[in-house]
């Protein structure tokens, strides 16, 4: 079956200049981290990085981007001239035409880069959506525009979750161009990306009319306004937030490209979908991880005493280690640049190697109990408040329907707000004796006051969470990339693996995410926590 | 209806001259006795033995009697005549008062069907964004109506999936709707589809007064069904507490209105991915004349082609406009005339089966004021419109529109054909119209159709031959004593259709043969009852239909039902012949009749029983009847029946469709418990509080007696449980705990009076280590693997455990793969590290699939983990394949063990899928 002759990503790394938009995310810097360390004799890397802090590209890929814990060993190994050699650094937007590239820039690149890996991409769920187009579909327009006029090809970097409300077994072969959640099957040709994208820009211009639009911050009603437009545009269509709506039109943009149905001339390409990215695996090392990802605040819940889980069982939770996802994308690279690439690459873990919810949640359960159990530290004043209110992290998880959480949620509130304005009550009588140690019972208020707000902030991220580990059940097929990693040879595949199906989740999760959490992500991070898919 | 207008009759007079009336009825029936003893209060059913048709026929007289028009309620609701009267002085009303419910014809012809549908949930949502108002239905309640677009039907359904969503329904979890024909129905239906349940559509109660039989038919179907939640109207909340003791997984009655509600606040986003057009769409519970419900299993596709192949039978038009009255519940009221309809966007009129039974002419006028042009109805409704209509309320009545009449759904009648046909001919009836067609639940509904356009063919064939050696053999013209059939067509595109002798051998043209089908509609078999569907379905995809029936000029002609059929002195004879023979005598209640053969105990022959309802109760009386049977019999078939068992009114049990449930009253019979009769219903509600406690006691057992050897029995399960469990937690080492808890678990099994049978072609275990594989297909597989395996075996994960009561975890727990020493975190080490140590220890481990039981073999779900512990200790895989023949007896079969293969030769997930087929394998009775 197999007479191709295999792929050697080595070689072509070696014969092809690449471009990567987006490295200086979590996902880029791996990427950036795996083509360094595993092929060292690259030819050359076109880096986009904005400005940003008051550094200029430049300096921010030598000062922030390179200094990343992911990125500095394998930097101080290969040494700053080496990279100076093989790196150039462009400053570029994607919101602007040509990524703000001047002509003269355009001029020096063309007809040296054969293929653009576009990793850029605003992952806020609900940004006013003026934000999110910038960077999703104006962002993909100009990529696309400058890989035309370079002559080169593109790998995009899309999402698993632009199925949106279309949950169930996700198929790659499904046509990207006219798909919208609620599609009734192929037939249905009501949603047209380019009309889709026209009204909605409309409407943006109409919204921020007479608000000046270029970089000066809107008044808060109009971005509220622009949240509000890109919420109703997703959920219209069944996107169930802003970010996988733009994403989705991102992709048709690509996949009309790809077809010469924008008027230019087609375009070879890949759309790239990973689920939800998480900690690393093995590189650069097992549990980096950046940003307040998805599972961050799922872990710290489980770790801080949440008890009552409104899950569905038996639904696998769709995650993937970013060095997997990197891997994959070098892979899929290597195959664009000889041509033997599919269009849509979903890259996800559960059609091979589920893990379930339920075992997660125990998983996640023992964890929190083995931890209070050898701590034993902490104020004795929260320790007995957790107890009275039900959250105490010892106590055994148990699985229960949105209703009853909610409901259990509510009384909880309620009687941690009784317990507050008696604490408060029995302080103000002390305080009227005169009698010293007034401060102890003001420790119990103050515990009162952060276990409820604790509660509050739960509320508000499972709510974030319901259409993930309730709602809606995917399976995204991932059978191309198993393909592709077929037709490689067998030192690119130990170079670059993709092997979820060895993946032991239990210390996955145990190792890789909790630690991994715990060690680099900032607690202050905390409050604007969102998702990231 | 509120004006009431007052009868032109002095109330004095009025109740006098009303029991007159009643009287005569009484005499014409030939009770003479109940006529005598009538009073105000007598009790229509239980003194006076007045049916629910009889009733319609007092209705009819009444309202000719009294020129007024009464509420039909009236007819099946009043229990005795002061009632009755009571309904006749407030809610009667002028004649001429009757407006009926204007039907607005379709502006525009149906749009196409959607060809390219996968599911109903696809086949809704197609028209209700193509021509959202397009009325779907037109629903005639009383003399009112109301007109369901495809765009209501679709927000009304989404409220109620909303709504159950809320109410916490998970995917393929099923949800019994039990209403009467009504806008809720509909929107429950799909609501259900809608939010991912499996639809139960069963029938409501009629009457208060048969709350026994009914609470305990539903249960068992219920039970089957093992549904979550109850849609029905408000007042069956009265008896849910009752239903949910006998229903473990029922978590709510609720009604359609109340989850609309919730569905509104609650905005739970209800999509899900799209149905795939194997998965369930609906379950149908048989009306089953004979044993305990079965639930035939229908899924998307097996709907959608039955569907299709209907309409090409008929040869849609689309112009055309469907009429129905028939039960939803019924798989011709909802598949063959609903969802056809939907599918088509062809608009329907619905009336409710008692609209139509306390008034046929409704059907009728239903059929003339939408134009209606396709209709199906079973004989029986036929046969009723030619008898009991009157002739003032068909004036003006026009049926030439009318060109698909479907007779179907039990035997078609040549007489009641002929007899409809006349009387409606003027009215621009044509017998071309007619479609006699055959079909079944377990086809979906249709299976074979005539051409349309064509006046039934009827087959005369000679009695004699028939019924010695199944031959039919036409008759010649003159020959009196003849049997005649009406064809019912060929197979469905699709299907396939054919007869087979006892051996199994294809019978030849004109030889009556048991009637196998197979083909896109078919049901994979009926819900969670193995035995059941093994019983009807063969090895090749055939399904026995337990029908009878012959080839001749390509056509299909059905003759019965086998297990009916009495043979008797090597003859064939068809209880319906013998019933209709019966029928004719004087006295006896009409369909009120069944005939069965019965086994002598002390000759061994078959003999011919007849039981026939009467109200006559003056002995001489009895007698002449009895006579007037046996001579009726005997002349018909020549042969006169050994037995005629004359009872009193209601005491012959029939389906919820009218159906004589002949086994039933031949197991009546048998037992000698024919005369029971219908208690008053405090006595019900006492003796079902009374079951209701049993089941509380969880006991299935009748007497105190069995009560007490339950009560020990579980005690000392317990016991045993309790001391095996803590000895398997004080012995040292594996192996001891081992051996105690398998002690354990053999002793439960015995205890449950369990039995499990090892089908294996070599030994298992030997000395060896190995990871067993398990399908799940009970709560309690645990218990069983550890009884049969050889020890020591322990269990993989708590998965499995967990999920059994108090008892088992405690004795099983020990089992589990201990945590191993040295790993700190996560605590004990993950599942991985914990099976490679059990094994490296020479323990076996069983690992049970974690999909929810009842998914099929090919689709468990095993963790890799124990899988990548199998190879990285080379210990061979061995699939399980655990499946239940019924209650209490179970198999394991025991697969060729798979040698492990180092990593990197074959993809572990490749492993996976070998273990997966080789357990799907092991279903098909392989050693
Ligand atoms: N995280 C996940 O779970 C997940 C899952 C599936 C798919 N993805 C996709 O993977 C890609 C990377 O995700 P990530 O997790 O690495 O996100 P990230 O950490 O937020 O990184 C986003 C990157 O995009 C760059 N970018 C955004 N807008 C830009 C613009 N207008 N011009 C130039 N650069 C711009 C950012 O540059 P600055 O540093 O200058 O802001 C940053 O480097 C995205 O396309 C995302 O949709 C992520």
């Amino acid at each position: 079956m197999n007479q191709l002759p295999l792929i050697s990503a080595s070689e072509s790394f070696r014969r092809h200049e690449i471009l990567l938009t987006g490295g200086s995310g979590f996902l880029g810097k791996v990427i950036l981290g795996l083509l360094l360390d595993r092929f060292p004799d690259f030819r050359h890397l076109h880096f986009f990085e904005r400005p940003a802090r008051g550094m200029s590209a430049e300096e921010r890929f030598y000062r922030e981007t390179l200094a990343s814990p992911a990125l500095s060993a394998i930097v101080e190994r290969l040494g700053q001239d080496r990279l100076r050699d093989k790196v150039t650094v462009w400053s570029a937007d994607l919101a602007h035409a040509n990524c703000g590239v001047d002509p003269n820039g355009v001029e020096k690149l063309a007809g040296r880069v054969s293929l653009i890996i576009n990793c850029a991409g605003k992952v806020d769920f609900f940004p006013p959506v003026d934000e999110s187009f910038r960077s999703n579909v104006d962002g993909v327009e100009n990529v696309l525009g400058l890989a035309r006029s370079l002559g080169a090809r593109l790998l995009h970097v899309s999402t698993c979750y632009v199925r949106g409300e279309a949950d169930g077994l996700a198929e790659e072969t499904e046509p990207v161009l006219g798909f919208y959640p609620h599609r009734h099957g192929p037939e249905d040709h009501s949603f047209r990306y380019r009309d889709e994208i026209a009204y909605c820009r409309e409407r943006i211009r109409h919204i921020t009319s007479g608000h000046g639009s270029n970089g000066t911050t809107l008044p808060s009603d109009v971005s509220q306004r622009l949240v509000a437009l890109g919420r109703q545009r997703a959920r219209h269509w069944g996107w169930v937030n802003t970010y996988t709506y733009a994403k989705s039109l991102g992709e048709q943009i690509v996949a009309a490209a790809g077809a010469g149905q924008d008027g230019g001339p087609a375009l070879e390409y890949a759309i790239v979908r990973p689920a939800i990215v998480e900690s690393a695996l093995r590189f650069p090392f097992p549990g980096w991880i950046e940003g307040g990802r998805t599972a961050a605040p799922l872990v710290l819940m489980a770790l801080g005493g949440l008890k009552d889980w409104p899950v569905q069982r038996d639904m696998p939770l769709e995650v993937v280690p970013v060095d997997l996802v990197a891997a994959a994308i070098l892979v899929v690279a290597a195959l664009l640049l000889e041509g033997r690439h599919q269009p849509v690459y979903q890259l996800a873990t559960a059609d091979v190697n589920p893990l379930e919810m339920e075992h997660l949640i125990h998983l996640l359960d023992r964890e929190a109990r083995r931890r209070t159990r050898a701590r034993r530290n902490g104020h004795l004043s929260r320790a007995l408040l957790e107890r009275l209110a039900g959250t105490h992290p010892g106590a055994r998880a148990r699985f229960v329907s949105p209703a009853q959480a909610r409901a259990k949620r509510r009384r909880l509130q309620q009687r941690l707000g009784r317990i507050e304005s008696l604490l408060a009550k029995a302080r103000r009588a002390w305080e009227r004796t005169g009698l010293p140690g007034g401060q102890g019972l003001g420790a119990w208020s103050a515990a009162a006051r952060a276990l409820s707000l604790q509660a509050q902030f739960r509320e508000q991220t499972l709510d974030t969470y319901l259409p993930f580990i309730l709602y809606h059940r995917y399976i995204f097929e991932s059978e191309n990339i198993r393909s592709a990693y077929a037709s490689m040879t067998e030192a690119d595949r130990r170079r670059l693996p993709w092997d979820p199906e060895s993946i032991d989740w239990d210390s996955y999760w145990i190792h890789n995410q909790i630690e991994g959490i715990e060690r680099w992500i900032q607690p202050a991070a905390v409050k604007d926590w969102t998702f990231k898919i | 209806m509120s004006s009431a207008v007052q009868p032109a009759v002095e109330p004095a007079s009025l109740e006098a001259q009303f029991l007159e009336l009643v009287r005569d009825l009484l005499r014409e029936l030939g009770s003479h006795r109940a006529a005598e003893a009538l009073t105000l209060h007598s009790s229509f059913e239980r003194d006076l033995g007045l049916g629910s048709l009889e009733r319609v026929e007092l209705l009819v007289r009444t309202e000719v009697r009294f020129q007024v028009r009464l509420p039909d309620e009236i007819a099946q609701q009043a229990e005795t005549p002061a009632e009755w009267l009571r309904g006749l002085r407030e809610g009667g009303q002028a004649q001429q008062g009757a407006q009926r419910y204007r039907i607005v014809q379709p502006a525009r012809p149906a749009p196409p069907a959607p060809a390219g549908a996968r599911s109903w949930v696809d086949v809704l949502r197609h028209h209700a964004e193509v021509e959202p108002d397009r009325v779907q239905i037109h629903l005639l309640e009383g003399d009112g109506g109301e007109d369901i677009t495809y765009s209501q039907l679709l927000t009304r359904a989404s409220e109620v999936a909303g709504g159950l969503l809320a109410r916490g329904l998970r995917r393929d979890e099923t949800v019994a709707i039990m209403l009467p024909t009504c806008s809720d129905f509909f929107y429950s239906f799909f609501g259900v589809m809608l939010a991912g349940g499996i639809a139960v559509p069963i029938y409501p109660p009629a009457r208060p007064d048969r709350i026994e039989e009914y609470v305990r038919r539903q249960m068992s179907i219920l039970r089957n069904a093992e549904v979550r939640f109850l849609i029905s109207f408000a007042e069956v909340r009265a008896v849910s507490r009752i239903m949910r003791a006998g229903i473990p997984t029922l978590k709510d009655v609720t009604t359609a209105g109340a989850l609309r509600e919730l569905g509104v606040q609650a905005s739970v986003s209800q999509r899900r991915g799209p149905a795939k057009p194997s998965e369930t769409a609906f379950i149908q519970y048989t009306s089953g004349s004979t044993g305990d419900p079965k639930g035939v299993v229908l899924s998307h596709a097996n709907v959608l082609a039955n569907v299709r192949g209907i309409g090409w039978a008929v040869q849609f038009r689309s112009t055309d406009v469907v009429v129905s009255w028939l039960p939803l519940y019924h798989d011709m009221g909802l598949i063959g005339s609903w969802l056809f309809s939907v599918y088509f966007a062809a608009p329907i009129t619905i009336l409710s089966p008692l609209a139509f039974l306390s008034r046929p002419e409704r059907w009728l006028w239903a059929l003339h004021d939408s134009r209606g042009t396709l209709c199906p109805a079973p004989n029986f409704a036929y046969e009723l419109c030619a008898r009991k209509i009157r002739d003032e309320s068909l004036q003006g009545l026009d049926l030439s529109a009318w060109r698909v009449a479907i007779n179907a759904g039990e035997a078609v009648l040549p007489d009641t054909l002929a007899r409809f046909a006349e009387r409606f001919r003027p009215f621009g009836f044509r017998p071309e119209s007619y479609v006699p067609c055959y079909g079944l639940a377990e086809s979906s509904v249709a299976l074979t159709f005539p051409p349309i356009n064509r006046p039934p063919l009827i087959d005369r064939i000679r009695r004699d031959e028939f019924e010695r050696e199944g031959r039919a053999v036409p008759a010649a013209p003159d020959e009196p004593n003849v049997l005649r059939f009406v064809a019912n067509g060929t197979p469905l595109p699709g299907h396939e259709v054919r007869l087979l002798d006892e051996d199994g051998h294809p019978v030849g043209e004109r030889v009556q043969g048991r009637i196998f089908f197979r083909g896109l509609s078919k049901t994979a078999g009926y819900y969670r009852n193995l035995p059941a569907t093994a019983a009807v379905t063969t090895e090749d995809g055939w399904m026995d239909t337990g029908d009878l029936g012959y080839w001749a000029e390509g056509e299909l002609f059905v003759t019965g039902r086998r297990k009916d059929c009495i043979i008797k002195s090597g003859r064939n004879i068809i209880p319906q012949e013998v019933e209709a023979a019966a029928g004719e005598a004087q006295g006896v209640r009409r369909g009120c009749i069944a005939a069965f053969g019965t086994v002598d105990p002390e000759t061994g022959t078959e003999r011919l029983v007849v039981v026939a309802e009467t109200r006559a109760t003056d002995s001489s009386e009895r007698r002449r009847i009895e006579a007037d049977i046996v001579q009726r019999i005997d002349a018909v078939l020549g042969i006169p029946p050994d037995r005629v068992e004359l009872v009193p009114p209601q005491s012959i049990p029939k389906t919820s469709s009218g159906k004589i449930r002949r086994s039933e009253v031949r197991s009546l019979y048998e037992r000698g418990k024919l005369e029971a009769r219908t208690r008053p219903p405090w006595v019900q509600v006492t003796r079902l509080w009374a079951r209701h406690f049993r089941s509380w006691v969880k006991l299935g057992a009748k007497t105190w007696a069995s009560r007490l050897r339950h009560l020990g029995l579980s005690a000392m399960s317990l016991v045993i449980a309790g001391f095996c469990g803590v000895m398997a937690r004080l012995v040292p080492g594996r192996e001891g705990s081992a051996r105690w808890a398998r002690a354990g678990a053999r002793w439960l099994l015995r205890l449950q009076g369990w039995q499990v049978t090892m089908r294996t072609a070599n030994p298992v275990g030997g000395r060896r280590q190995a990871v067993f594989f398990a399908n799940r297909s009970h709560r309690l597989d645990p218990v069983l693997l550890v009884a049969v395996l050889p020890s020591p075996v322990l269990l993989a994960d708590g998965f499995a455990v967990n999920a059994a009561g108090v008892r088992t975890r405690f004795l099983l727990r020990p089992l589990l793969v201990r945590p191993a020493a040295q790993a700190q975190s996560p605590p004990g080490g993950t599942l991985r590290e914990r099976i490679r140590a059990a094994l490296g220890r020479g323990c076996s481990v069983v690992v049970t699939s974690e999909a929810p039981a009842g998914t099929p073999p090919e689709l468990s779900r095993f963790r890799l983990d124990a899988l990548h512990a199998a190879i990285s200790t080379s210990s061979p895989m061995i699939p399980l394949r655990i499946e239940a023949t019924s209650a209490s007896r179970f198999i394991v079969a025991v697969g060729d063990p798979i040698e492990p293969v180092k990593c990197g030769q074959v993809p572990v997930t490749e492993l996976r899928e070998r273990l997966r087929r080789s357990i799907a394998g092991l279903g098909n009775g392989r050693p």
